[in-house]
């Protein structure tokens, strides 16, 4: 059965070129896909449209089966699908890690000893223990890109959408997250130019230059 | 000094931080209040030693202290200065100084720093977040802490985006001086900050929906009322209504 199913997409940006011209692809279930292209190819921007922030000229998205296309469905998508976004303060929106990490439990109606169990867990699933009372912006790049996965597992999802998830990270930084990544159950689409990273997560590659 | 060291600016020794941030804000606005409405200078002045107190408990060094209170400390000198013109007999020509208006213009000052050094003791030496997760549980309006928190999250990331932007105009030759292109260049500088911001601002919101965001903060912070609050709220209520008490004798 196919988790993601994209057909058809059109896309351009305001006074400027076209981004997508009929893209088509699917994500079966258990896979991992790397999704490659060069800069501007549209990436980010795919992302954003899969979760429903950007909306399409043409075509349609199906995810789990069944076409969305309103707010409300993507806003149950968004529980169940979680993106990690290229830029960690974009992300990393609340003063501390703790916050950060119990955003997502709170919102799916959990309660609080819930969350604090949800928010222990996770971050000792990274080896973050500790980190609940640290401020945001004094983390390193390395620590918040964790800090951001942890925000995004804390919400259980099935699938992960990764947008760039190595992006200006040191080697060290970039093995640890390879590690962690690799040992996750969910399904993922992976946005990368690092062909390393892509080879040792992924089974099946998608270049968006050569699609649209 | 860290661009980001602005919130954090002492370190957390003192003793002042045993105590709840919200016994802290309650207790100042109390004590400001109440230095507010005394007007006998004895009184004014035992407040001013009891918030002097405060601050060396707060752990600020001295400064710190004179950097915080640097805006007072001129208001105070201009006032001086100025006040005493205010006098019925005070001309121009004679630039005769009456001192008549001079407790008065020592009075405010005692009063304005009064309440500045209950400020800076109490409220000021909570760490910003702790701040305004306190504001929260005081059932401050929860718009206002939110833009608050955002601001302390974000701060920082606009000053380096200016910082860069404007490093790269100097790298280029800039020269920061008052003609048009120069202007020009600023102007362009703040809309560039602008536009960032509101894409910035864009991806944030995006952010927040993939969590579920529908128009609710939660708090994961959660405070503890201790029996050291407790004495101390006491401790400034007797104080306070002492104080109160001793002013309304004639």
């Amino acid at each position: 059965m196919n988790v993601l199913t994209v057909h058809d997409l059109y896309f351009h940006y305001r006074h400027s070129n076209p981004v997508f011209q009929g893209l088509s692809f699917e994500l079966k279930d258990n896979e991992r896909v790397g999704l490659t292209g060069s800069n501007g190819s549209g990436k980010s921007t795919l992302f954003q449209i899969l979760m429903g922030f950007r909306k399409p000229d043409r075509g349609t998205i199906n995810w789990y089966g069944s076409e969305i296309t309103t707010e409300s469905m993507f806003a149950e998508v968004r529980r169940k699908v979680g993106l990690l976004f290229q830029q960690p303060d974009d992300q990393l929106f609340c003063a501390t890690v703790g916050d950060e990490v119990a955003f997502g439990p709170f919102n799916l109606g959990l309660s609080r000893s819930e969350v604090l169990h949800i928010v222990e867990e996770t971050l000792a699933s990274l080896n973050l223990q500790g980190y609940a009372d640290r401020i945001t912006y004094h983390l390193s790049e390395g620590e918040k890109r964790l800090v951001s996965l942890a925000a995004v597992l804390a919400m259980k999802p099935d699938v992960l959408l990764l947008d760039e998830p190595t992006n200006g990270l040191d080697e060290r930084s970039k093995e640890l997250i390879t590690q962690h990544l690799a040992q996750l159950p969910q399904m993922m689409l992976i946005a990368s130019h690092d062909q390393s990273f892509l080879e040792k997560l992924t089974n099946r590659r998608i270049d968006l230059n050569h699609r649209t | 000094m860290r661009p980001s060291d602005w919130a954090y600016p002492y370190d957390s020794s003192g003793l002042l931080q045993w105590f709840d941030p919200r016994t802290r804000i309650i207790s100042a606005v109390v004590l400001t209040l109440t230095a507010l409405i005394i007007e006998k200078p004895q009184l004014l002045l035992a407040l001013m030693i009891s918030a002097t107190v405060l601050i060396v408990l707060s752990g600020l060094s001295i400064r710190q202290l004179l950097y915080r209170m640097s805006a007072i400390i001129i208001f105070f000198v201009l006032l001086l200065i100025f006040l005493p013109m205010t006098a019925p007999d005070f001309t121009m020509r004679s630039l005769q100084y009456t001192t008549a208006l001079i407790p008065e213009a020592l009075r405010i000052g005692l009063k304005a720093s009064t309440v500045m050094l209950f400020a800076i003791g109490l409220v000021g030496t909570i760490e910003p977040v702790s701040l305004g997760h306190a504001m929260t549980h005081l059932r401050m309006p929860e718009k206002l802490v939110q833009m608050y928190l955002f601001t302390i999250r974000y701060f920082d990331i606009f000053r380096r985006e200016m910082q860069l932007l404007h490093t790269a105009m100097l790298a280029r030759g800039f020269r920061p001086s008052l003609r048009i292109c120069a202007i020009r260049s600023y102007g362009q500088l703040i809309g560039m900050l602008i536009i960032r911001s509101l894409d910035r601002s864009e991806r944030v919101l995006f952010a927040m929906k993939c969590r579920g965001y529908h128009g609710k903060f939660y708090l994961f912070h959660h405070f503890h009322f201790h029996r050291r609050d407790a004495v101390f709220m006491t401790l400034v209520m007797c104080a306070v209504t002492g104080i109160i008490i001793l002013e309304m004798k004639p």
